[in-house]
């Protein structure tokens, strides 16, 4: 069964052609930026700036949508939580115990973009990088190998795991099970025949993933492992790398001078 | 010790942790540079302990086990030696392709070995050029593992060695998982690296005729030991004793066997391959001068494809595979055909062809993205898997996926548990499925500490627990010794003589040969010729085009066409044909 295991999309665009480091501090500066603003309008900016480099790359959009749209959930959540949990500013609506203020919509909406932005940031950059120069970029940027390994391991294989899940799903299916039917306990039952074997497979595969590792003279001890296809900083990278710090400044001068800070009291 | 001696290797023993029973028992053994060293035996012989005690993952990898005696390789002690001092000169290729490629491309895998060893990047460029050209995967180099076959993925597995330029290199099983052609292809590569490199080659394999086409020597194991050892002609020769431990010969040895004590043929070894076996059948025939007409043969009872009431059937269907994010691929294209009560069919092509595909949409696992199928003549787009699993059994391959209950018995009451069958007919059906799949007494033992023939008796048991008429089984040999094959085809054909229906995929054309009424050769994701086995089989140039292969015996008469009929199907045939023609 085709199950995709690449986040990367070919392509010639400006972004795809910067040098891995580049990109990574791109991501860098925006998680500072994120945490340095609160407003929804500022990191509403951010994001669409992000939107903007997918659109400019020519990324498909649904593709980015796929990888990313958990996010979308997750800030949802954010959401809905601080419109419940803050209590200061306006009430907007009440419903008896529960308040809702516009500064907790506010606070709430710029959490969500914080963490939105953020898995876009990093979906766009997966898309848009070769996962081993994105490797080479991280051990060029002296992140120890074995952290890198794992990163690359994980990118590599939750994918064929989604795959592995699919089967046993189907597996147990045929058995007659239907997990869509049924109480909570009886649901949680039937996970038990789907973790079951998902563990069993997963010992399985990482054992063999070992062994082939130790074959291949994989050693994390050793200091002088080499990169094949090291990329090169050109002008166009410290050219971007500049922009990015021009805009950090900016940044961090308008939330110094009180900007697009919300206060959390 | 001569300096050509680059395995050396004296009263090993080795026992894993946990355990009693000796996995290698007092191993003695020396492979020269350049040789080819084939390892046989059934499971559990210690084949892969074997090799893993020669690239040293034994005892550095695999821990906590008991190792006595020495090996030596290329002179390092593997006890003193580190592992990756070792893995810069042997490598390993393992069976399961998914779990040792660790490349996102075919470069990245190449290169991840001398990018361990530290080399420089022009040294790399090098290496990934010329490990690629050696398994003929020039120009692949951005290409991702899923697009390739399975056999490509073997071969990339076996480049991603080459470019540490071992000087041995040890493969476990490397073409389990592939169809005939694969296996081919893998084979071929060796070859190469054998005449062209004179590279050291072990190769654990199960398939005899390919081995006897390269290996120097064949080292027998059973029980730990090496029991038998010598060139192919000597060790193949030894047929009975082969298979009474559980390993096949090649065909035509196996017939080599049977015309032994015949007057005709008193050789004492026996041919190992088509071409010696036409040869040397082809001189006993023109010198006896058979018979004007060709042999026939009588199809034995019961081969006939069923003809009874339709159960399955498939109209114009189509499965397209769209993912998530937009791409398509077709995987079955206009898909017509019926299966009727009492057929035994073996359902057969290519990786990647779309056999279980094609399997999936008759149990509902899948839809049709057009056309539909029919089951008992009702359409199945108005039933939910589970109301199908009432009529249609479907075994996944590896029964790892499925397993999960403490007990034997537990795990097979799931399914009727799930129909809905009463307390006292489980208990009943538990009995009989058990009883049918020669696993009586197991009840209560935990299944995820039994062997793998069993565990995939036990998923068949499951599966024939929720009593449907027709069973569908994926891969139900592969990776399996020869003798828990053959037990496990038995137990399919004892279940179709009581009537079930039977679809099985493989890649085992001597199994099919044996076993199936009736063959679907798909071609990807379309049939590409569908009918009796004996019709099939007979049909070289089709099944060429879809990368199959008949047995080494239905080639072997195929050849010989003038005096033995061409449709033969096993060693049996070919002795009884052969005697018949001289006039025995």
């Amino acid at each position: 069964m085709p199950v995709s295991y690449d986040y990367y999309v070919k392509g010639q665009s400006f972004f795809h052609k910067l040098d891995p480091r580049a990109k990574l501090v791109w991501v860098f500066i925006l998680l500072i930026l994120s945490v340095t603003f609160n407003h929804p309008l500022y990191l509403g900016i951010i994001f669409a700036a992000i939107l903007l480099v997918a659109i400019l790359s020519k990324l498909p959009l649904k593709r980015l949508w796929l990888f990313s749209k958990a996010s979308i959930y997750f800030s949802i959540i954010a959401v809905i939580l601080w419109s419940i949990f803050v209590r200061h500013g306006n009430i907007l609506v009440e419903f008896g115990m529960l308040k809702l203020t516009d500064r907790g919509m506010l606070l709430g909406l710029g959490f969500g973009f914080r963490i939105s932005l953020l898995m876009f940031a990093v979906v766009v950059v997966l898309m848009t990088t070769k996962q081993k120069d994105l490797i080479t970029g991280l051990a060029m940027m002296k992140v120890p190998y074995p952290v890198v390994f794992i990163l690359a391991s994980g990118l590599r294989f939750i994918p064929a795991l989604t795959g592995e899940i699919i089967t046993i799903r189907e597996a147990q299916e045929v058995r007659g099970l239907e997990f869509s039917k049924g109480g909570i306990i009886e649901r949680l039952k039937k996970f038990y025949a789907l973790g079951g074997p998902l563990i069993s497979r997963i010992l399985k595969i990482s054992t063999e993933l070992s062994l082939a590792m130790d074959a291949r003279a994989y050693d994390p001890a050793f200091k002088k492992r080499t990169f094949y296809g090291r990329p090169n900083l050109t002008g166009r990278d410290i050219m971007f790398i500049g922009v990015n710090i021009a805009f950090l400044v900016i940044g961090l001068v308008l939330s110094w001078m009180g900007y697009g800070v919300i206060p959390y009291l | 010790m001569s300096s050509d001696v680059v395995i050396e290797i004296k009263d090993l023993s080795y026992t894993y942790r946990l355990t009693e029973k000796e996995a290698l028992k007092d191993i003695n053994l020396e492979v020269r540079r350049g040789e080819v060293v084939g390892i046989v035996g059934p499971t559990g012989a210690g084949k892969t302990t074997l090799c893993m005690t020669i690239n040293g993952l034994i005892p550095h990898s695999i821990t906590g086990g008991k190792l006595e005696g020495e090996v030596k390789v290329l002179g390092m002690n593997t006890k003193e030696h580190t592992l990756p001092e070792i893995a810069r000169k042997v490598g390993m290729v393992f069976q399961d392709p998914e779990s040792q490629i660790f490349g996102l491309t075919v470069l990245e895998d190449v290169v991840f070995l001398p990018e361990n060893l530290g080399l420089p990047e022009e040294e790399i460029e090098r290496r990934l050029k010329w490990a690629l050209n050696a398994v003929r995967l020039n120009g692949y180099e951005e290409r991702f593992p899923y697009q390739l076959s399975g056999g490509e993925k073997q071969r990339l597995a076996i480049a991603s060695l080459l470019s540490g330029l071992p000087e041995i290199l040890i493969l476990d099983e490397p073409t389990s998982e592939l169809d005939p052609i694969g296996k081919m292809e893998v084979f071929d590569v060796l070859e190469r690296l054998k005449k062209e490199m004179k590279m050291t080659l072990i190769i654990v394999e199960h398939n005899t005729e390919q081995l006897s086409r390269i290996c120097d020597r064949i080292v027998v194991l059973d029980k730990g030991q090496i029991v038998l050892a010598g060139n192919p002609k000597e060790v193949f020769s030894e047929v009975r004793f082969l298979q009474r431990i559980g390993v096949r010969p090649p065909q035509t040895a196996e017939l080599g066997e049977l015309l032994k004590n015949t007057e005709y043929f008193n050789e004492y070894d026996h041919p190992l391959t088509v071409k010696d076996a036409v040869q040397r059948l082809l001189r006993i025939f023109q010198k006896r001068r058979p018979k004007k007409a060709r042999a026939t043969i009588s199809p034995s009872g019961g081969q006939k494809p069923g003809n009874g009431e339709t159960v399955i059937e498939a109209e114009n269907l189509w499965y397209i595979y769209e993912s998530e994010s937009g791409e398509r691929k077709i995987a079955l294209k206009n898909i017509n055909l019926k299966i009727r009560r009492g057929d035994f069919i073996a359902l057969i092509g290519h990786n990647g062809s779309g056999k279980t595909t094609l399997a999936k949409n008759f149990v509902g696992l899948l839809r049709p993205t057009k056309g539909k199928v029919l089951i008992y003549g009702e359409d199945a787009s108005t039933m939910s898997v589970k109301d199908i699993a009432r009529k249609i059994g479907y075994c996944f391959q590896n029964p790892d996926h499925q397993i999960f209950s403490k007990t034997v018995k537990e795990e097979i009451m799931f399914g009727p548990k799930n129909l809905g069958f009463s307390e006292d007919q489980i208990e009943q059906i538990v009995k009989k499925v058990l009883k049918i799949v020669g696993l009586e007494g197991y009840e209560d033992e935990d299944p995820f500490f039994l062997g793998k023939g069993e565990r995939q008796k036990i998923a068949v048991a499951s599966i024939l627990a929720m009593n449907p008429e027709v069973l569908i089984v994926d891969e139900p040999t592969t990776g399996m010794d020869w003798k828990t094959s053959i037990s496990m085809m038995r137990l399919l054909k004892n279940l179709n003589e009581m009537g079930h229906t039977i679809i099985f995929i493989t890649h085992d054309m001597d199994i099919v040969a044996e076993y199936a009424k009736r063959i679907i050769v798909l071609k990807e994701g379309e049939i590409l010729i569908d009918g009796p086995t004996r019709e099939v089989f007979t049909k070289m140039d089709l099944l060429r085009k879809a990368f199959l292969l008949p047995p080494q015996i239905t080639r072997v008469a195929y050849e010989l066409d003038e005096y033995l009929p061409p449709d033969i199907l096993t060693t049996k045939e070919a002795y009884e044909a052969i005697v018949q023609s001289l006039g025995g």
